[in-house]
């Protein structure tokens, strides 16, 4: 039977958002471009009109789009800010960084962020990487600029969601033993990557260190204070389970301390743990589960529902080239004034446009979806 | 390459769409241009839209045994409907593996499946360094001296660094135009070429794959000198004036070895047509260049 | 035997993955009343849509019962030959 302690977790969005989320909150939203966004809560943000967010993703940018129409983000930490349906760049957040509204950002690639989410999920003091070196990436420290990465006078790290150093660059200690392609006893690697310019006697790099050696730049875990992704299905208990591509939500939900998970459907625990391999986050990572079906919309979720491309298009056509007013104003139309998410799915979407996403168990998607029309 | 394309429906497919079997349009030009410069069995990182359909073009001519890799963690998909992005579950469909970003630069990229990347962006200069951030000073208001931010942001890096970083080929595609191919980019997002002149290339820095670098853009294809690293005309396209390219390049490019690209052949688009991309989301698209 | 493990792996696979598939229909079942009465105030565009997804799940459910039924069928037919000797 279920305990009360579990019922504990099972929360609406307006109660996961009021208790966990406050102004300057520093937050990563799950999912990647047009997959699996934690629209729920992200669209209750919006409804409550929570500010001054320090807004953290690898691979936007749905979610932070309509954060920034609605003018809820201060800080971004980010590694791409594209818009599907015809915006190579989503404008709102072009607009909000361009203007000031956003105050400062802080660029990575995707792959240095996915290594300092890994870090944050392993509990690991860094994760090392082989890109962004020669880039401005590593020259371009905004935080530092800004005066916040440190320590303060009592020895506290300046803000806890920003660590001393953007980058650390170091020399391999193992003189870049790992480095693929290499030799091996039996023979030449087995990889199809032909360049390995330290092996080619390339490099003679002094670079950032000053001294010959294999550069390596290190990175710092992402540790925002709530994450917050959309799953399939998540057990009574907590236990996630998350169908079709997972993309950053396994390092980017475990790295940070609280986790909110929204789902489709919420499940007795046997159903997800009479096979447990399948599941990706174990039930005591999660503190908030909010059940919200549709919640991703427009967003996709793989076995459920396909992404809505004509929202896209729509957003396109109301938006772009519009003045910052415009702009705020369609969010509030659109999210701010409905009561909760089942108030904007039936009078925003309506029941009949959702239902048409449906998607086709061999597919995982809907093949016969008309996206371009 | 024997297909199973009923000659018929194409003849019929052309009528359609308003199309001619030996005539080519700008998208479909493009598309070739870019899929002639992908290497049978290569492990392609590739986004949708052009690159994808480039990479699935040379998957049906002559790199039948080219893997598709999506940086969002999918591995080697057979793709039936256009996808829009790259963690489109379209883009999923029978793969090979689904997993997460950290493996796809990781388990994949790093440890040695990334043999060529397809990049875009908005700026390149002249020793190949794209600019996928911003225009007029990079810093956020926050810390700028301007009371503003940059004059334009763009996307930012998303996968283009990791993957310049760890290819050992990148396709560059860009616009044609001056203020796209600046001596230097204001923003150094992604080092795709040799990144600088001796002691500043990117080996100098440190990366340890990469070099090979061919721009393709909506008038020709360009590549760096093997000496000095600078990007020089290599092939130009049917029709077009070698000189208009150099008009149309902010930094001064060499024009002196260009050869002309054969044109795409029927064959080349009777598969784009036919198997890539019927409904033409990507391919009807209109030229981006400001006549 | 050799011969026939591949085959004899590709059964235990099929009864595997049915574990799910009896989990979720016996829930299915043992909530269904639940699910009667809340139809009853369904209309209009909403019982449209209600109507095609559980037309849809049935279509389907059929479909794999019927694959399911023929493999235990042709099964079945093999039991007699391997009767003790």
């Amino acid at each position: 039977m279920i305990s009360s302690e579990l019922k504990n977790k099972v929360m609406t969005a307006k109660e996961a958002v009021e208790r966990f989320i406050k102004p300057g909150t520093h937050i990563a939203f799950g999912g990647f471009t047009i997959l699996r966004r934690p629209m729920t809560i992200a669209r209750e943000i919006v409804r409550q009109g929570i500010k001054d967010l320090f807004v953290t993703m690898n691979g936007g940018t749905l979610v932070e789009e309509m954060l920034a129409g609605a003018g809820l983000i201060k800080w971004l930490e980010t590694t791409y800010l594209g818009l599907e349906g015809g915006m190579p760049v989503a404008y709102a957040i072009r607009q909000a960084i361009e203007s000031g509204e956003i105050e400062l950002i802080e660029d990575y690639s995707n792959w240095s962020f996915a290594q300092r989410t890994l870090a944050g999920r392993l509990g690991l003091p860094f994760m090392p990487c082989l890109g962004d070196i020669g880039s401005d990436l590593i020259e371009y420290d905004t935080f530092k600029k800004a005066g916040l990465r440190g320590k303060k006078e009592n020895g506290d790290f300046i803000h806890p969601g920003i660590p001393p150093k953007k980058y650390e660059i170091i020399d391999d200690p193992f003189e870049g033993f790992g480095l693929r392609p290499r030799r091996f006893l039996s023979g030449e690697d087995s990889c199809v990557n032909k360049t390995n310019a330290y092996r080619e006697g390339k490099i003679n790099s002094k670079k950032y260190t000053g001294k010959e050696g294999v550069k390596v730049a290190l990175v710092p875990p992402l540790m925002p204070e709530v994450c917050v992704v959309r799953a399939q299905r998540v057990a009574l208990d907590g236990t996630v389970r998350i169908e079709g591509l997972i993309g950053p939500d396994l390092d980017q939900s475990l790295c940070g301390r609280i986790l909110i998970v929204e789902c489709e459907r919420i499940c007795p625990p046997e159903e997800l743990r009479a096979v447990p391999e399948h599941n990706q986050i174990a039930a005591h990572f999660v503190h908030a589960i909010v059940e919200q079906p549709f919640g991703a919309y427009p967003s996709a979720v793989p076995n459920y529902y396909d992404y809505d491309y004509s929202w896209f298009k729509n957003y396109v056509k109301e938006v772009n080239h519009q003045p910052k007013e415009k702009v705020k104003e369609f969010w509030e139309k659109h999210v701010k004034e409905t009561r909760d998410d089942w108030d904007y799915l039936y009078n925003r979407v309506g029941i009949k446009k959702l239902f048409s996403l449906r998607t086709d168990p061999k597919y995982h998607y809907n093949p016969n979806l008309d996206r371009f029309n | 390459m024997p297909l199973d394309i009923n000659v018929k429906e194409y003849e019929e497919y052309l009528i359609k769409m308003g199309l001619e079997k030996d005539k080519y349009t700008y998208m479909e030009l493009l598309a070739v241009a870019t899929a002639r410069e992908m290497p049978d069995e290569a492990f392609a990182f590739v986004g949708t839209g052009l690159p994808l359909l480039a990479a699935m073009l040379a998957q049906h001519t002559h790199a039948p045994n080219m893997t598709i890799i999506l940086e969002a963690g999918t591995v080697g998909p057979k793709i039936e409907h256009i996808p829009v992005s790259v963690a489109d579950p379209r883009a999923c469909y029978q793969a090979s593996t689904l997993s997460t970003l950290v493996d796809a630069f990781g388990t994949l990229a790093a440890r040695g499946y990334c043999t060529l990347g397809v990049l875009g962006a908005a700026e390149c200069d002249k020793y190949g360094n794209l600019n996928s951030t911003a225009i007029g000073s990079y810093w956020p208001k926050g810390v700028s001296e301007t009371g503003r931010g940059p004059d334009v942001r763009f996307t930012g890096s998303g996968g283009a660094n990791s993957i310049a970083s760890l290819a050992d080929k990148i396709i560059a595609m860009m616009v044609h135009e001056k203020r796209r191919l600046p001596d230097k980019v204001q923003y150094l997002t992604t080092p795709a070429g040799m990144r600088g002149p001796k002691g500043e290339t990117r080996f100098d820095y440190g990366l340890y794959r990469g070099g090979e670098l061919v721009v393709v853009t909506d008038l020709c294809k360009m590549k760096p000198d093997p000496e000095t690293g600078i990007l020089f005309l290599d092939e130009i396209y049917p029709g077009i004036d070698p000189e208009f390219v150099k008009e149309n390049t902010g930094f001064k490019l060499d024009i002196s070895r260009c050869r002309v690209m054969e044109p795409p052949t029927e064959e080349e688009l009777m598969i784009l047509r036919m198997k890539v991309d019927p409904e033409r989301i990507y391919l009807g698209r209109k030229p981006k260049r400001k006549e | 035997m050799k011969n026939l493990m591949n085959y004899i792996w590709l059964l235990n696979a099929c009864n595997n993955s049915l574990l799910e598939a009896e989990i979720l229909s016996k829930q299915a079942l043992e909530r269904y009343d639940e699910f009667f009465k809340e139809i009853e105030g369904i209309k209009g565009e909403e019982r449209d849509c209600l109507k095609k997804e559980l037309e849809n799940s049935i279509l389907y459910i059929d479909e794999k019962v019927k694959f399911l039924q023929l493999l235990s069928e042709k099964l079945k037919e093999v039991i007699p030959l391997l009767k003790e000797e």
